[in-house]
């Protein structure tokens, strides 16, 4: 072979082998190489979308009480950071922000890594960079903070270490806080600066999330939440909700539970029940609170009014059980009309209701049942969650033909509000609509969206049902002022106003059976100017394990003292002014 | 006119000369014997009726040489345009980066300072602050009639 044919031969040799790794790398490998090189010349961020605020309503202004604000982490890299010089300077700036031990954190000097303090605020941090010490870095993050502190608590919820909302409203309406994310993917420079150069560049903006304005006024949730502090000491019990709502709308205007908590250090309270909203988490027994609703329909299926008598023996029995009153005074004995028996919540008086629904004066029957059902489920929502915009329970109503032991005394029961599970809001709802001319409102804590300053997206109220009529409505309102007036007021109302309202004392449940040691206290009751519908609804409970509250004795002063303070903050006039 | 006198003449102006004269008299005479060379370059001498306006003309044309250059200067050129842009987009991505990293920057600070303010309003704050504690409470409020 000649010496030029061996060199053709050699370099079609060679370019055969260079053409085919080149098949192998652009054809065989191509997906490989176009994915190692797009990890090494683009960039993807996800563009985050910021969480939306919470405001609270100041009379007529928003005010923002869970915020977002940047704070940062400070690390140190232990294998260049000199200890004495980190512990000199860095401790004085971060002061209680500081959550690592200075001997700990140099322990090991191979670590790399080591998180020396958290969540320190701006001007903290910029110190740190000022320092500008060696194996020291910052770590930007966002957190959420509530300027008002442990005000509502409850019913904010707070954001976990996630940043997924947990509770109250964070909780609820944490899809509509947290907003779209967005995505960046472009060419970037060895800087890893994106560059707009490149065909596959995508920007997807973010979507920030709603900034919700809740229809809780800030100034009267602060004040009742002072009063429910101030009361629990002078009462003696650690359990106290309380709810304002009005009556027209279906407004919450605040919602206040003792004790409460510090949504930014939410980790600090003494259990995971200190973060229950009460008012629309915890089911109980309201007690004779439902004596308005009883009587109610009593007035609705026109067998009873104020005046109706019946024969009051403080006890009645029922599947042979006996129902007692709370109060067996002897001058009570006889006939007695239907204010009276609400004026002293006489247990037989409710119960004979029950039967009189059912068109006998001596038994409880299906009838009686089924149109006293009719009333508390369908009519008045009782049992049934209301549709407010925060987690909340359905609690138990039974059905008139429920497969359980002793359903009649189960239904005479339910007449003074036991044997049966309900949320305060449930509650509250229903005592509206009968006090506001029938109507009933979907309670709500959301009044609409804050966007460039205006207040937009309000749901309209709308009336979703008619209850009672309006003239069982301004009976029973009349029924419930005189029930205050008789004498369980003791004064506490000032003249030119009409105030009414129910106390209600519960035994809880312990161990399956109706304990003695221990009860539920409430008071429910509407006030406004004298001549007016109401204007403000506010409801109590009390409750402490191990103890007996009072609806008279509990409940009802703490309800004097909010109602006070809520006719003054909500400058009601008395008539004639 | 003969035809043949037409080389220093452009395209256009042979092809108006003949429309013009392609009935007159003279013409008319002169088609049996007319010679005329066609795009080949092939002179022909027959009668013509069609094509009467076909003619050659040479076109000054570069060498190779010269037309690979001039293509590879504009290639360069162009690619120097090219690259030229593509530095002022990075320059351009350069300062929208620093105006975005200036407006986080800004934004952060702003919020800082929102939720300063609302820690500064709020109503804790403003109850324990030394103006509402200097401030006498009213022992007696009410109602007047106009």
């Amino acid at each position: 072979m000649s010496r030029n044919r061996f060199l053709k031969f050699g370099l079609l040799a060679v370019v055969a082998v260079i053409v085919a790794r080149l098949f192998f790398i652009q054809i065989v490998q191509h997906d490989y190489w176009v994915e190692k090189a797009a990890a090494q010349q683009m960039m993807q961020y996800t563009l985050r979308a910021e969480r939306g605020e919470i405001y609270m309503m100041d009379g007529d202004e928003p005010v923002a009480v869970a915020m977002n604000a940047t704070v940062y982490t400070v690390i140190v890299d232990p294998m260049l950071t000199d200890p004495d010089e980190a512990k000199q300077v860095l401790t004085p700036i971060l002061g209680d922000k500081r959550v690592a031990e200075w001997d700990d954190v140099f322990a090991n000097r191979s670590l790399r890594y080591y998180i020396v303090g958290k969540n320190v605020e701006r001007k903290a941090a910029e110190k740190v960079a000022e320092a500008e010490l060696p194996g020291v870095w910052l770590q930007a993050n966002t957190k959420r903070v509530y300027p008002e502190g442990s005000l509502a608590a409850t019913v904010l919820g707070f954001v976990n270490a996630d940043g997924v909302g947990q509770y109250g409203i964070e909780g609820a309406l944490n899809e509509r806080l947290i907003g779209k994310d967005g995505l960046l993917k472009t060419v970037k420079d060895v800087n890893n600066v994106a560059l707009s150069i490149g065909d596959d560049n995508i920007k997807v903006p973010a979507e920030d999330g709603d900034d919700v304005v809740l229809t809780i006024d800030r100034n009267l949730q602060y004040g009742v939440e002072k009063i429910l502090t101030e009361q629990t000491g002078k009462i003696g019990f650690k359990n106290i909700s309380a709810l304002v709502m009005n009556p027209n709308n279906g407004e919450i205007l605040a919602m206040a539970n003792i004790p409460g908590y510090d949504p930014a250090d939410f980790g600090n309270v003494e259990s995971a029940a200190d973060y229950v909203n009460h008012v629309v988490e915890d089911p109980y027994e309201p007690a004779s609170v439902c004596k308005t609703f009883a009587f109610a329909t009593g007035m609705e299926y026109g067998v009873m009014t104020a005046e109706t008598t019946f024969n009051n023996e403080n006890v009645t029995y029922v599947d042979d059980w006996p129902i007692k009153n709370s109060t067996q005074k002897t001058e009570l004995l006889g006939m007695v009309d239907m204010q009276t028996a609400l004026n002293w919540s006489l247990n037989t008086g409710s119960t004979q209701v029950l039967r009189w629904l059912g068109g006998s004066e001596t038994d409880i029957n299906a009838q009686g049942r089924e149109r006293l059902y009719d009333y508390y489920y369908n009519h008045f929502g009782l049992g049934q969650a209301t549709g407010v915009e925060l987690f909340e329970a359905t609690g138990i109503v039974y059905e008139p033909h429920a497969d359980i032991y002793g359903i009649d005394s189960t239904y005479a029961n339910m007449t003074f509000g036991q044997n049966m599970q309900v949320t305060m809001l449930q509650v509250a709802a229903a005592f509206a609509s009968v006090i506001n001319g029938g109507e009933f409102y979907t309670p709500t804590v959301v009044k609409g969206v804050l966007k460039d300053g205006e207040i937009v997206d309000a749901v309209p109220r709308k009336v979703v049902r008619r209850t009672v009529s309006q003239e069982t409505s301004a009976a029973m309102r009349e029924m419930l002022y005189n029930t205050r007036r008789a004498y369980r007021a003791n004064g506490a109302d000032k003249a030119g106003y009409y105030i009414g309202g129910k106390t209600g004392t519960a035994q809880v449940i312990k161990d399956g059976e109706y304990s003695f040691d221990e009860t539920v206290a409430t008071y429910i009751g509407f006030g406004g100017t004298e001549g007016e519908l109401p204007q403000y609804l506010i409801m109590v409970r009390v409750w402490e394990d191990g103890k007996t509250a009072g609806g008279e004795a509990q409940a009802l002063p703490v309800f004097n003292v909010l109602n006070s303070y809520v006719q003054d903050y909500l400058k009601i006039k008395p008539a004639g002014m | 006119m003969a035809l043949s006198s037409a080389p220093l003449r452009s395209k256009i102006e042979i092809y108006t000369f003949i429309k013009l004269n392609k009935n007159s008299e003279e013409n008319k005479l002169m088609r049996p014997q007319a010679t005329y060379t066609t795009r080949r370059g092939t002179t022909m001498s027959t009668s013509w009726s069609r094509n009467q306006n076909t003619v050659r003309h040479k076109s000054k044309s570069l060498g190779t040489i010269s037309n690979t250059m001039i293509v590879g200067m504009l290639v360069l050129i162009v690619g120097l345009i090219y690259v030229a842009q593509g530095t002022q987009a990075t320059n351009y991505d350069y300062e929208l980066s620093a105006i975005d990293d200036e407006i986080a920057e800004l934004e952060a600070r702003k919020e800082d300072l929102a939720v300063e303010k609302a820690r500064l309003t709020s109503i804790a704050a403003t109850e324990n602050s030394e103006v509402a504690n200097n401030m006498e409470t009213a022992n007696n409020s009410g109602f007047v009639t106009e």
